[in-house]
This record gives structure tokens, sequence and C-alpha cells, in this order.
């Protein structure tokens, strides 16, 4: 028993640091990631820094891959908690701080705050040897980082998606011996914005968005090796203004994670991981970046 | 068991797709160099009036330096329908837009030259990929006359 909360520690440590690396490279950083206790904590606190090169700066429809000699960097630092309710509830905040540098200048700021609802749809109290266990969640996320569009440097200032959003998303979980594997899915929509800058004016009109993720872990005494792989699909963000309509493009990208984890007690963990958005998923109209990241987690048990 | 999952994730990553990239790192097309004889023709028209534009790259933007565009906007002569340099009602804007992303690009500087003749410069994409090139003319954020050029960085 002891064993398998070991694990299941390793992995919770490690599984929801890669949502850090999800975002698309370019200007915001994607959909904001949940908080959530996965294990049997009554509270947990990360913080994470993570720094991105964005490699490829544009694919277009047609999956045309452009770089040029002008590459950004992408720096974000994250902190998230999360708090058990009652038994079966809990809530989590997220907030990133993100810094984007390029040739010409380095923008920093707020990035999408994000709040989390989760409830315990599936325990594990048992021990089944099959069945998962499963959380869900709803999200609400407030545009405290600009969104591209919203941008007056092209994007270069972006530091999220930058719509106010409501996603629900589920979290499935299962550990053999010394394997475990996990799956993420969410789906979202971001919610009408009007702007007005020298650019643009009008209404922005985002549409759904959505992400999954299927992970793989393997446990060696205190550490975690870990690889995953994340699709994110986002509806093109239509612009209507009064001279004309711009129809948007639909985004998306997929990524590669590899992570190693080291449990230092039930308390104190550390992941250090690696993605890369080069390696899957059909890119279309967005950047792709490759990351490395630490993360260092602190948890309250029951 | 373990063998089982391991196949099923490795399928479900091959059946997903590598990203297969299809790099282009050049346009040959935008590698010419800019013309050295500036052509008065008419055949870039603004949408709400009659008048037409033509412009040529002065020093065309590269990753390390940025870029100034020379254009000029004509009316037809009434008599024989040949292009006659035009001011513009107020002094036009060039925004740069990628539509694919659904960004612009940082703002450029206008500054007029002659009768109808115009440089921007602080040309800047600020990525590769395929952009538009808005001519435009502006009373406060409503725009009142544009002309869009389509161009592959």
């Amino acid at each position: 028993m002891q064993f398998l909360m070991k694990l299941l520690s390793l992995l919770l440590s490690s599984l929801f640091f890669y949502v850090d690396v999800w975002g698309a490279a370019c200007c915001g950083g994607g959909f904001a990631a949940p908080s959530i206790i996965a294990g049997d904590d009554k509270a947990q606190l990360s913080t994470a820094y993570s720094l991105t090169e964005v490699v490829i700066e544009n694919v277009d429809s047609q999956g045309i891959w452009r770089q040029s000699d002008e590459q950004q960097q992408v720096r974000t630092f994250r902190v998230e908690g999360a708090h058990i309710l009652q038994d079966r509830w809990q809530l989590g905040l997220a907030v990133p701080v993100i810094e984007r540098s390029s040739r010409r200048e380095t923008f920093s700021g707020l990035g999408d705050i994000s709040a989390t609802l989760g409830y315990e749809y599936l325990p594990d109290w048992t021990y089944n040897p099959y069945r998962p266990k499963g959380i869900g969640y709803l999200q609400l996320t407030a545009p405290t980082g600009k969104s591209r569009a919203d941008s007056e440097v092209g994007g270069l200032d972006s530091r999220g998606n930058g719509f106010w959003a409501l996603g629900v998303g589920t979290l499935l979980t299962k550990s053999w011996s010394r394997w475990d594997i996990y799956s993420t899915f969410d789906i979202h929509h971001s919610f009408e914005k009007e702007i007005s800058n020298s650019v643009v004016q009008g209404s922005l009109m985002p549409g759904w968005g959505g992400q999954l993720g299927l992970g793989l872990g393997y446990n060696i005494k205190d550490y975690r090796v870990g690889s995953a792989f994340i699709w994110t699909y986002e509806d093109p963000v239509v612009i209507k203004s009064e001279q004309q309509d711009l129809a948007g493009a639909v985004e998306r990208y997929g990524t590669a994670v590899a992570s190693i984890s080291y449990l230092a007690n039930d308390e104190w963990s550390g992941t250090a991981t690696y993605s890369d958005q080069t390696l899957i998923g059909g890119p279309l109209n967005t950047s792709l970046g490759k990351s490395v990241a630490i993360q260092i987690q602190r948890r309250w048990g029951r | 068991m373990f063998g089982k999952i391991c196949f099923l994730f490795l399928t479900i990553a091959v059946l997903g797709g590598c990203a297969e990239p299809k790099y282009v790192t050049s346009n040959p097309v935008n590698d010419r160099p800019a013309p050295l004889e500036f052509k008065a023709d008419c055949q870039i028209q603004f949408s709400s009036s009659k008048l037409c534009l033509s412009w040529y790259w002065e020093k065309k933007p590269v990753s390390t330096e940025d870029g100034q565009l020379i254009f000029k906007v004509f009316r037809l002569n009434q008599l024989d329908q040949t292009a006659v340099e035009q001011d513009l009602a107020a002094l036009p804007k060039v925004v740069l837009w990628m539509p694919s992303m659904g960004h612009g690009s940082v703002p450029t500087q206008v500054v007029q030259l002659d009768t109808g003749t115009y440089r921007a410069s602080n040309v800047v994409f600020i990525m590769p990929g395929e952009w538009e090139i808005k001519f435009q003319v502006k009373e406060g954020n409503a725009v009142l006359d544009e002309v869009v050029v389509a161009f592959t960085q």
C-alpha cells in the first residue's frame, strides 16, 4: 500500500508539471492549465520555472514551417496551489508570470490566471487493479494575459489566450507495479470581447478548444521517468468589425514531453522536464518551441 | 499487461502522426531585388475611392534590420486615363497583419515625400509567413479606405 502511494505521489508530482509546457510557443501560450490535487493529499503548492525557445516561428495553414534568425525566448514562472474543500471536492488556483524576449524588446507580466473546481468522481479506495482513479474539473480562466489580437506589437507582449473561458475536463490515472499511465481530456469555450486599438477595432470571437493528453511512467525507487503526448486544438478567432470580418484560422499542435521526478519524502518532490513541439501532431497556424523546465512541489497529507 | 499498454501508447502516438515538417527558409519571389524603375500603374485599387496604388521596397526588411517601402497613390486622368499622383484625404497608415495567426506587427511610421508619394518605415514582419500589408486611410479608428496586398516573408 505504501509503495502504491509512493508511486502515485511521484506520478502526480510530475503530471501537472507537464501543463506548463503545453501552450503554443508563440504569442500567448495556449489555454491555462488546471491545478488539481490528484493524490490523497489535503493541499499542495508548486512553483515552476520554464524556458522555451521558439524554434519554428510560423507554421501556416498549409503546414509550411518557417524559421528565421530571430528566435524568441519565453520564460514562465508559475505558482499554483490547491486545497481540499470536502472529502472529494477541491479548489485550485494557478498564477503564471511570463517574460517574452525577441531581438527587439522584452515584455513581461501576468499570464492568464485560472481557478479550478475539482471532484473525484471515480475514487480508488479499493485499489482495483483495472478501474482508474478519475477526477473531473470545471475551470474558469481570467484574461489577465493579453491576447495576441490585443497586441499592438504583433503578439510579442501577449501572455495568454486573453479571453474569459470556461472549461470542463477529466483526469484518469492508474498505477500497476512500477508502471503508471494517465490521460487527460478537456474542452473549453472562450468568450467574445470587444477590442479597439490602432490595429483592430471590433469584436474578437473565439470558439471552442480542447486538449488530449496521454502519459506513461516507470518508477525506480524514489525516481520516476515519464513521457507524454499532448494534442491541442483551438477554433479560429474571428474578428468582426464595421469594415470587414477577418476569419482567422484553426490552431493545432502536439507536444511531446519527457520528464524525471524525484520524491524527496512524502512532502517534497522535484521534476525536470523537456518538451518538444516539433515532433508530433501535424501543427497548423502556430509557432513551435522546445522547453526545459523545473518544478518543486510541497504537499500536505490529510 | 504492461507490454500491451506500451503497445497501445505507441500505437496512439503513431496514429497521432509525426509533425511532418515542410520547411521553407526563403522565398525566391521575394528575394528578387527591388525594382529600380517605378511603374506607375493602377492595378491595385482602394476599396472605396477610385484611387489606386503602386509600391516597392526601398529597403527590404531582414531579421536584423527594419524595412522601408515607398508607395504612391494615383487617380486616373480624365482625358486619357493615365495615372496622376494624388494626395490621400489624410496621412495614410500602413498596417501589417498576419491573418492565419490573427495578429499584427510593430507599428510602422508613414511620412509624405511629395504629392501622392509616401514612405513607410519601421516595417518589420515579426515572423516569417504569409502577411497582408494594409494601406489605410483612417478617421480615428474607423477605416475609410483601404488597399490590402498579400506578401510572403
